[in-house]
């Protein structure tokens, strides 16, 4: 099921796909044998970044790798700027592609890597150093320009590329996995790094990133890919908010889930007590005995005392754990029929054993048929 | 813990070192006693059991290098290295790289095919060579030589370009195009310059496999192609130590050169992919 974002047209994109199957790169994945990627269709616009999430082995690197004309397309249509370049040589796709770890050539100083695309199209030398020194400066390289690939850091080395992708002028960038196996500081310094290139260029960017929180601070969009096909592209709102499949629920991990006994068309019965069906789900509920029923993370909270306030879906019990994460805190509360997740404030968690009263936020409610 | 498993390791290297020092000097002593043996005796006087050293030195073997048998064999050896290491490097350049792209079985048994002439006794592969040399009309010279020695060159330096695609040469070409690179301009600015180092390396491995052929030479050369390894076993079954030792010891220059330039090239430069 895809919920396409069609904001950008054929005529504007920079980056249109259609209908694509892709064969596993057996150069990148271990899946000989497998059937490939199937139905990929993806709209980028000029400047806009789309990132595309999923488990490992669903085959994103082999997506970008077959934009980029390095890896055979079984069927479908890929389209750069409005030109189809399906079976055009990857060198004449206006498409380029970083590898996840920099690839820069390591008989060139850092300034012949930018320059590298301006020399096989000719440009004179003069312009050619005008635009190195240019991307040297944007992209905070100054005074690296004479030092060879090797004596770079890893985040050097990234940015190097990043400027070199920027020389050639690309309609679309494609980036895989740059933030994969990077330090935090490392990670900040490279997501700085790709937003100055973006600032400074319309190109669109596809990029990979097993990262949610990379994905949201860098993607326009998010395109969920599952079970080798897109699953679901919107912005991170409307995909948190409103995950098109259980699959893409589950591999987002914004949720809890419990079974719902449909009592009719407006409640379900559930281990958090009877939840109003929400208007744009009481579909899922038609003729249905159970559905599944998924509360965000942060609609589930608690607080210290109990309540014997049933009507805003309050339910008492102990606290059995406090987690403390960067991402924020949270209780795991036992309840009569299950145990619940709930956030807390953590300056103010309440102690292992504490009876505390759990609340649900119905705007956080997803119905999924069983 | 990690103190007794210090204390532990120490007295483990402490406990080796007496075999670490008479290994280390059995492996001196069977490295360096030929060659020594070959520099006295390629300029010895009357050197015979049981005397420790020559009689009297002199250099006229030496001498007679330049316009002789050994000159001359020494100048065809080279000529026959210098052509099977270019032969080889320009074949197996590619069929490195293209052995790299394989997956699977498929490449296994493609590197098993090229290291078949590696694998195989010189004198076996020499058998069929020399047939097939005397098809193409080259059997008995120095061509046909040169096609014989380029096989089990090529073999080598095909695994070696193997190795080094298979690590990083795949992505420079990749990088490369998606950049904006030809076929021919990623050959031209990226692989051929940036496989320097290994290039460097597998023109010194063919040099020195054709360099040091003999049973190729003699099967499809048919002792009429002479050069230095066929010269120098003629010398020793004539007992001519003196000639002999001296056609020895140029055998060892190109070896000890390749190796002295190899260390000098891996630290020159670290931009090796392989």
């Amino acid at each position: 099921m895809h919920s396409m974002n069609s904001s950008a047209s054929a005529s504007t994109a920079a980056l249109q796909l259609d209908a694509l199957a892709v064969p596993f790169d057996t150069a990148v994945d271990a899946h000989e044998g497998a059937s490939g990627l199937r139905d990929i269709s993806l709209t980028l616009a000029r400047g806009e970044r789309v990132v595309l999430l999923g488990p490992s082995g669903e085959g994103k690197t082999s997506l970008l790798r077959a934009i980029a004309g390095l890896a055979p397309l079984s069927h479908g249509r890929v389209v750069v700027n409005g030109r189809d370049v399906t079976r055009a040589a990857p060198e004449l796709r206006d498409a380029v592609y970083l590898h996840q770890v920099p690839v820069l050539f390591p008989h060139l100083s850092v300034s012949e890597n930018i320059g590298f695309p301006l020399m096989l199209r000719g440009v004179a030398r003069a312009e050619r150093t005008r635009v190195v020194q240019s991307l040297l400066a944007r992209l905070q390289l100054d005074g690296l320009a004479d030092r060879a690939p090797h004596a770079l850091s890893g985040g050097q080395r990234h940015r190097v590329a990043l400027a070199r992708a920027l020389a050639a002028r690309p309609h679309v960038l494609l980036l895989d996995e740059p933030l994969s196996a990077l330090d935090p500081g490392l990670r900040r310094d490279v997501r700085e790094a790709i937003r100055i290139a973006h600032a400074e260029s319309d190109a669109g960017i596809l990029l990979v990133t097993h990262d949610l929180d990379d994905a949201t601070a860098m993607g326009d969009r998010l395109a969920i890919m599952l079970d080798r096909t897109i699953a679901q592209v919107a912005p991170a709102d409307v995909l948190f908010a409103r995950p098109a499949t259980r699959g893409v629920m589950r591999f987002l991990g914004l949720h809890q889930e419990f079974t719902g006994h449909v009592e009719n068309q407006h409640t379900v019965h559930t281990p958090l007590g009877d939840l109003a069906v929400p208007s744009d789900a009481r579909q899922a509920t038609q003729g249905a005995l159970t559905v599944t029923v998924a509360i965000r993370n942060d609609a589930i909270r608690c607080e210290t005392g109990s309540t014997t306030d049933a009507g805003s879906h309050a339910l008492n019990g102990p606290v059995v754990h406090v987690h403390h994460r960067a991402s924020g805190s949270s209780a795991t509360v036992q309840l009569a029929a299950t145990t619940v997740h709930a956030l807390i404030d953590p300056l103010h968690a309440p102690a292992v054993g504490t009876s505390v009263s759990i609340h649900v936020d119905p705007r956080g409610l997803l119905i999924f048929p069983d | 813990m990690t103190s007794t498993r210090l204390s532990r390791d120490t007295r483990a290297s402490r406990g080796a070192s007496p075999w670490r020092a008479i290994a280390i000097v059995l492996l001196t002593i069977s490295t360096f006693v030929p060659f020594v043996i070959l520099v006295v005796q390629s300029s010895g006087e009357s050197w015979r059991w049981p005397s420790l050293m020559p009689d009297a030195l002199t250099l006229v073997a030496w001498r007679g290098v330049a316009g002789g048998a050994i000159g001359r064999a020494a100048f065809t050896s080279t000529l026959l290295a210098l052509a099977t290491a270019i032969t080889a490097v320009c074949i197996a350049l590619p069929i490195g790289r293209s052995l790299a792209q394989l997956r699977g079985a498929s490449r296994h048994v493609a590197a098993a095919l090229v290291f078949l002439p590696v694998a195989a006794p010189p004198i076996a592969l020499g058998a069929g060579l020399q047939i097939a040399t005397l098809w193409l009309g080259v059997g008995g010279t120095a061509a046909g030589v040169w096609l014989a020695h380029s096989v089990p060159a090529i073999g080598y330096v095909a695994l070696l370009f193997l190795g080094v695609f298979s690590s990083r040469g795949a992505e420079y070409s990749e990088a490369a195009r998606s950049h904006g690179a030809t076929r021919w301009q990623t050959w031209r600015f990226v692989l051929l310059p940036s496989l320097r180092g290994p290039i460097v390396e597998a023109l010194a491995i063919a040099f020195l496999i054709s360099w040091a052929q003999v049973a190729l030479t003699l099967v499809v050369g048919g002792g009429a192609v002479r050069a230095l390894p066929i010269e120098v076993l003629s010398l020793v079954r004539a007992g001519q130590d003196r000639e002999a030792a001296v056609g020895a010891l140029l055998l060892i220059v190109p070896a000890v050169a390749a190796l002295a330039a190899l260390r000098v090239g891996v630290r020159r430069t670290d931009a090796l992919p392989g």
